[in-house]
């Protein structure tokens, strides 16, 4: 039965892997055409125009040049930056690590905030606390993360004389300092996850409360405790787990702007250099890169999701 | 039988009452509404704020948003300048003020331009359901797999920085979202028998989508909509701070935190503050109004 859901689940994922993949694709191909001179000008990417072609590959028949593109980035090449004249895959090895720390530390504040917020704000729900977590939530999903940024490196300078780091440590190098620069970034990046996610918990988990099964647990006179925790924090949560797969494509695009304020070098740092340097071959390796993650992941939250809920087939 | 003029005068009256009944019913309907949620009247008078801003910039704003005031150099907000000046002698609040007209601009017209393609996606999507639908919806679900700000940097990468560009960049991936909501509104106002019965007198799908099945999803695309402006406004100030924007010197809220003003923020802190307020306030404003919105209007959304 589980096996049948996942094949389903796996029929609705690969095709949209490859319609993004085709969109991705086309990226290359909606280049002006005065770009491409600029191209072969200012950055000097080509001797002439078309050299310039040949190496974005757009000197073949658009079939041919999408299937030879997928089938070598399948088997993991992703071409040559123009930028670089480096293995698009070398570079993006080296990055991906950072984005997916900066990303884990992010997803993993958004639970920790979002969560125990959320439940609070149900079981007191129409309280005082409610409203001002729900009114909290509100501004986290309003206040851009570009600007808490900011603040948070430039306000302490001024008054304490303290700015967080905006130098890279590498864990080799330095490995607790490694890992705490990803401490404000992340947390700043999870700050608007956790208001989505603390919004779910809290709808789930009223609807939840409404059940007969946790009157049942109240009538044998459990503890409030016992009665949100064990019998409907479970249930409630099974659809938290959805959103946070959605949280991931949300972070992903954090990661643009927060690796560009503290200087991390990952992927969204990335992509930014690339779009400056017009490093087309290597933009559309990020995207690429980007959009299997966001795929694979909501994957596995579908299949994770089904395990975790029984009555979930379709 | 009365004569012309008294009857002229009679309808006039009558006008006049179910004029002045109409206007009493709207003013009761937005007591009420205000009554019942406070914090969307707020997100309301925030969002009226913002539109009078955009309208009657040169009225409002005390200077140019170009102009450079002689002798007054990253001066501190109350000094005369309310909101301070920026290291190039601008006054920030006038520039505040005129960036209100990019965020409404974008605003508004990407999320009519996204809503009116969702609508006519999510509404046939829903309608005919069958073949159309499944690939359809593959192709949102494939927009929706790229995280937002990744795939519009790379398309702005391709056609240029820029106004209209960034526009058109965030309606096709505020219609692919939007979509999704308004079509699975519409799989459940074609449940109803209605819709059967349009059908079965002989109205052709057009008629039965335009007559029956728009109205009922209405309120959905307004809920939508309302709480996309928000999104859309964030997302305009962040392609702006991260140079992809508005160019200059117009003023974007975005930009405004990045560029040159950026190293003097240490020394002039309110070059940093006051356009992320702006931008935030008026974020929590269409979100307030947005979520107040879709409980009075349309309550099987909440919690979506």
């Amino acid at each position: 039965m589980l096996r049948k859901y996942a094949l389903k689940r796996l029929v609705v994922a690969v095709p949209s892997l490859v319609i993004a993949s085709v969109i991705v694709f086309s990226l290359s191909r909606m280049i002006p055409g005065d770009v491409v001179t600029l191209m072969m000008e200012e950055n000097q990417y080509a001797q002439d125009l078309e050299e310039m072609r040949a190496k974005l590959g757009l000197d073949r028949p658009i079939h041919v040049q999408y299937l030879e593109w997928v089938g070598r980035a399948v088997r993991g090449d992703l071409g040559s930056s123009l930028y670089s004249s480096r293995p698009i895959t070398t570079e993006l090895a080296y990055r991906l690590p950072v984005s997916l720390e900066l990303g884990a530390v992010a997803l993993t504040f958004a639970v920790l905030l979002g969560v125990p917020i959320g439940v609070l704000s149900a079981v007191r729900q129409d309280t005082v606390r409610d409203y001002v977590a729900r009114s909290t939530a509100i501004l986290g999903l309003s206040i851009p993360g570009f600007w808490l940024g900011t603040l948070v490196v430039v306000l302490p300078a001024i008054y304490f004389g303290w700015s967080p780091s905006i130098q890279y440590k590498a864990f080799a190098v330095d490995p607790w300092g490694h890992l705490a620069q990803f401490v404000i970034p992340g947390f700043l990046l999870g700050v608007a996850s956790a208001a989505s996610v603390m919004r779910l918990t809290r709808t789930q988990l009223l609807e939840v409360l409404r059940h007969d099964y946790v009157r049942t647990a109240w009538a044998k006179g459990l503890r409030e405790r016992t009665v949100v925790v064990k019998h409907s924090l479970k249930n409630a949560l099974i659809p938290v787990v959805t959103i946070l797969g959605i949280q991931v494509a949300q972070i992903l695009s954090g990661t643009v702007i927060f690796e560009s304020i503290f200087g991390l070098p990952g992927m969204g740092r990335y992509l930014f250099d690339s779009i400056t340097e017009r490093d087309y071959p290597a933009i559309q390796g990020i995207n690429l890169v980007v959009v299997t993650t966001v795929v694979g992941v909501n994957l596995l939250v579908d299949l994770v999701y089904g395990w975790l809920d029984p009555r979930i087939r379709y | 039988m009365a004569r012309p003029v008294e009857m002229e005068l009679r309808q006039e009256w009558r006008d006049g009452r179910a004029r002045s009944r109409a206007l009493g019913r709207a003013l009761l309907g937005l007591g009420r509404f205000s009554r019942r949620k406070p914090l969307g009247a707020l997100g309301a008078i925030i969002i009226l704020a913002l539109l009078v801003m955009a309208g009657f910039a040169e009225w409002i704003a005390p200077y140019a948003y170009d102009e450079q005031i002689p002798g007054a150099r990253l001066q501190p907000p109350g000094s005369g300048f309310l909101f301070g000046t920026d290291n190039v002698s601008r006054d920030i609040f006038s520039r505040i003020v005129y960036g209100a007209r990019v965020s409404v601009t974008v605003g508004f017209v990407t999320v009519l331009l996204g809503n009116l393609a969702a609508a006519a996606i999510g509404i046939t999507s829903g309608y005919f359901r069958g073949r159309y639908d499944i690939v359809v919806q593959r192709l949102v679900d494939a927009w929706q797999s790229f995280p937002y700000l990744i795939i519009i940097l790379s398309l702005l990468a391709v056609l240029g920085p820029g106004m209209l560009n960034v526009i058109l960049a965030l309606s096709i991936l505020v219609a692919a979202a939007a979509s999704r909501v308004i079509r699975g509104a519409t799989l459940s106002v074609v449940e109803h028998p209605y819709i059967e019965a349009a059908r079965a007198m002989g109205a052709g799908h057009l008629r039965v989508i335009l007559r029956h099945v728009l109205p009922n999803v209405t309120a959905t695309i307004v809920v939508v909509a309302t709480i996309g402006l928000g999104g859309v406004i964030l997302a305009e100030s962040a392609l702006s701070f991260l140079g992809f924007g508005v160019p200059p010197p117009h003023p974007s809220w975005g930009s405004m935190l990045s560029g040159s003003g950026r190293t003097y923020m240490y020394s002039a802190p309110w070059i940093a503050i006051w356009p992320g307020v702006a931008i935030s306030l008026v974020v929590f404003g269409f979100n307030m109004l947005g979520d107040a919105l879709r409980d009075v209007l349309d309550p099987r959304l909440r919690g979506s």
